[in-house]
């Protein structure tokens, strides 16, 4: 009698943490871990036009065909770079490495430390407007309509 | 020494015309390097720029000579004025030799005063543009709308080539010196001020000012290839017109009306 009751409340015992282990506590918590993450970054034309005139990357980088210097691109190479490599290779391996040589140069010293401080999206912007430097740009010129005759 | 260089000053030497949209004969540099500022090179001399007007018209177009003339002088107006570039990279400057080493750099604050001499011609076959030209087609109509308004020019910007409809240029004398800018690296003016600039989407009478951006921009693009500017007779490379023009006006998106028997 005496082991039958043993038995029985040794097993009530190990089937409560079962019970409990098997329900699942944050069963009603689940859609507040999966929370979205919204890209807020727009990339605006004129604002990656207005980031671009105030880097001024073609003080360096010439629009000319040829390279200044052998180890400086050329503007039309920088834009040719797929915007991965742009991403790293112009805000962190070869600007940060150079920015000593610039200690006579103040303004350009000055705008190489403003890419390091741009924003995630402004240097998105900014990889836009170098991208856009090399695509052919349509622009067409509008007047009132009663200018052409119709013929 | 470029191929465009050799050529340069082949057509120097036997006395030809120098071809191309931007053509000069060497510019004047003056260095001065006061201590603690940076070097300032003073940009000195007359450059040349062409542009060939192409009449594609089915009727003909009789009030071109003045179209024309009033755009060259309108053009040349609106390029004058001193600007300044700022740190800008270059080959250095050897002011006992007067000339760029191009085996050493330097960052040099570059003020431009150039004198720019606006050339316009008239061509009526494609044999008479070359590769380095900077080209204004004259057209019928380029055939789409948008917002109920007419399209009075299109252009590939920077380097165009550049397309007006006649009726319109006769309309609106300004359009044709818009369209030039966009082959000179400038883009539509955008906010409050874009009714009165001459760069303003929409074309008016109003239309014709340009602002200091503007023009320091188009600078910095025309004196581009300073160094070679500098070192005697110099034309722009090739800009790929010919093919350019042919491809822009039969690529039918475009919807130009012009009369193809010309371009043959």
């Amino acid at each position: 009698m005496d082991l039958n009751t043993i038995k029985l409340s040794l097993s009530s015992l190990l089937i409560i943490p079962l019970m409990l282990s098997c329900r699942n506590p944050t069963e009603h918590k689940t859609t507040s871990l999966a929370k979205a993450v919204v890209d807020t970054c727009k990339v605006a034309p004129e604002k990656a036009v207005e980031l671009g005139r105030d880097i001024s990357c073609t003080s360096c980088h010439t629009q000319a065909d040829e390279r200044v210097s052998p180890d400086v691109f050329t503007m039309k190479e920088v834009s040719d770079m797929d915007s991965l490599k742009l991403r790293d290779f112009l805000f962190i391996i070869r600007h940060k490495k150079n920015l000593s040589l610039y200690k006579e140069a103040p303004i350009t010293k000055q705008r190489l430390k403003k890419i390091d401080s741009l924003s995630d999206c402004d240097r998105k912007n900014l990889i836009h407007y170098i991208k856009e430097y090399n695509r052919p740009h349509l622009y067409i010129l509008r007047t009132p309509e009663d200018t052409i005759p119709e013929k | 020494m470029t191929l465009n260089q050799l050529f340069a000053n082949d057509a120097f030497a036997q006395s030809k015309k120098l071809s191309g949209g931007i053509t000069c004969n060497g510019l004047r540099i003056q260095l001065t390097h006061i201590a603690g500022k940076m070097p300032e090179l003073l940009v000195t001399g007359d450059v040349t720029l062409t542009i060939k007007v192409f009449e594609l018209t089915t009727n003909g177009a009789p009030k071109l000579n003045s179209l024309m003339h009033y755009t060259q002088q309108n053009i040349a107006n609106k390029l004058k004025g001193e600007t300044m570039d700022y740190d800008r990279y270059l080959s250095n400057y050897d002011n006992k030799a007067n000339k760029f080493n191009k085996s050493t750099q330097a960052i040099y604050n570059v003020r431009y005063r150039i004198n720019y001499i606006v050339k316009i011609e008239k061509i009526n076959r494609l044999s008479q543009l070359s590769g380095n030209d900077f080209v204004l087609a004259v057209l019928d109509r380029i055939g789409f709308k948008t917002d109920n308004l007419n399209t009075s020019g299109l252009t590939l910007g920077k380097e165009g080539p550049a397309t007006v409809v006649y009726n319109d240029w006769c309309k609106y004398p300004n359009i044709s010196a818009h369209e030039f800018f966009h082959t000179l690296g400038l883009g539509h003016a955008k906010g409050a001020s874009s009714s009165k600039s001459l760069m303003g989407e929409v074309a008016g009478a109003k239309n014709n000012s340009i602002s200091f951006n503007e023009l320091s921009k188009m600078n910095e693009y025309l004196m581009r290839d300073l160094v070679n500017m500098s070192d005697g007779v110099y034309t722009n490379p090739t800009l790929n017109t010919v093919e350019n023009l042919r491809k822009f006006l039969n690529n039918p998106t475009n919807g130009f009306k012009y009369n193809k028997t010309k371009l043959k």
